[in-house]
């Protein structure tokens, strides 16, 4: 007690609030304490809703196509973006190994033997043709707008497709 | 007959499912078939109408799926879920009721005699218009608890959240939904059990 009874006033009122607030996060009354009419009530109404759920879970319908083109949106469209540079980047590869055959390369010019003396040079074998250039991690260079393929003098740029989103 | 229990969101199917396409992975089916029936029976709850409620359950999944970006997965889905439904639910009413006449909304005759158990009804085949009639009974916010709380087992606090309102508002609904349909199914009701 305070001398001010508003003091006191005040202190009631907020603990009246604090138990109606505390009540208020009960569960509601249990049916079991509510009286007899209520409670049957309530119960058909539980056992009504409960029998026809059954009844409507067992008959769900098809996935409706509006639905399935929503998702479909929802998926990312990187990794198919990626798949598609892929083998379009592998389709250029071969169209390009055939285009520029190693065969069809002028052979690099063999290196002079050193004349010493009297002795007549000995032949030099004829250079066998260079193996043929396999495309490697450093044939392919990623660029921000696509990919750069380096073969040689020839060089092709695949740029990305545009994005549908 | 005991309260039917809310799903425990640690173990409910939707919660992944729901990530799992939120993530973009193809799981449409599987998730469709979990979530539909809940919408579609909470969208028939809290529109105290079957017909129709095929229609406004096919709309908010559709809903659901454009915008699952919207969902805070640091929350439960199943809460968002019931939400989404609400507010749809929300919309179709206020649009209905503008359609109804006076004389189908007051429900003052919604049964003559004895009521059937919900068995009988459902081999009638009248199931559902009982549950309709008798949920149409109930004003908006009421029948909304009454769904969520005796019917789908949402606990008051969860169905605070869901309709936004108080828990105290929420326990003052529930009380006066299960009197009215005690004033309104009790005088029809065979003395004895419900199924």
């Amino acid at each position: 007690m305070t001398d001010d009874p508003l003091d006191d006033l005040t202190r009631a009122l907020r603990e009246e609030w604090a138990r109606e607030e505390s009540d208020a996060s009960l569960p509601p009354d249990a049916l079991e304490e509510c009286d007899d009419a209520t409670r049957r009530s309530v119960e058909w109404m539980r056992v009504a809703w409960r029998l026809e759920a059954l009844e409507d879970d067992a008959a769900v319908p098809p996935t409706p196509i509006p639905l399935v083109r929503a998702a479909a949106r929802r998926r990312p469209s990187a990794p198919r973006r990626a798949a598609s540079l892929a083998l379009v980047a592998a389709i250029a590869a071969v169209i390009l190994a055939w285009v520029v055959r190693p065969g069809e390369r002028a052979p690099e010019p063999a290196e002079q033997p050193v004349i010493t003396g009297a002795r007549e040079p000995e032949p030099v074998p004829a250079p066998e043709p260079a193996p043929p250039r396999e495309f490697t991690s450093e044939s392919f260079q990623s660029r921000d707008d696509g990919v750069e393929l380096v073969h040689g003098s020839v060089r092709l740029v695949l740029l990305h497709p545009p994005s549908a989103e | 007959m005991d309260r039917p229990q809310a799903t425990d969101p640690r173990t409910d199917p939707l919660e992944a499912l729901s990530r799992a396409l939120r993530r973009g992975e193809d799981v449409l089916g599987e998730w469709y078939r979990v979530a539909f029936p809940r919408v579609r029976r909470l969208a028939r709850g809290f529109l105290a109408a079957r017909d129709g409620a095929d229609d406004v359950a096919q709309d908010v999944m559709l809903h659901l799926v454009d915008s699952l970006d919207r969902w805070d997965p640091e929350h439960g889905y199943a809460a968002w879920q019931r939400r989404v439904v609400l507010n749809r639910c929300r919309n179709e009413d206020r649009a209905a009721r503008r359609r109804r006449t006076h004389e189908e909304t007051a429900g003052a005759a919604w049964h003559e005699g004895t009521l059937p158990t919900p068995d009988e009804a459902a081999e009638r085949g009248e199931l559902g218009s009982l549950i309709d009639r008798a949920l149409g009974l109930l004003p908006r916010r009421e029948r909304e608890v009454f769904v969520l709380v005796e019917l789908e087992g949402a606990s008051p606090s969860d169905a605070a959240d869901v309709l936004e309102v108080a828990p105290s508002t929420v326990r003052a609904a529930l009380t006066l939904a299960r009197r009215r349909l005690r004033d309104a199914l009790a005088p029809h009701l065979a003395e004895g059990g419900t199924a």
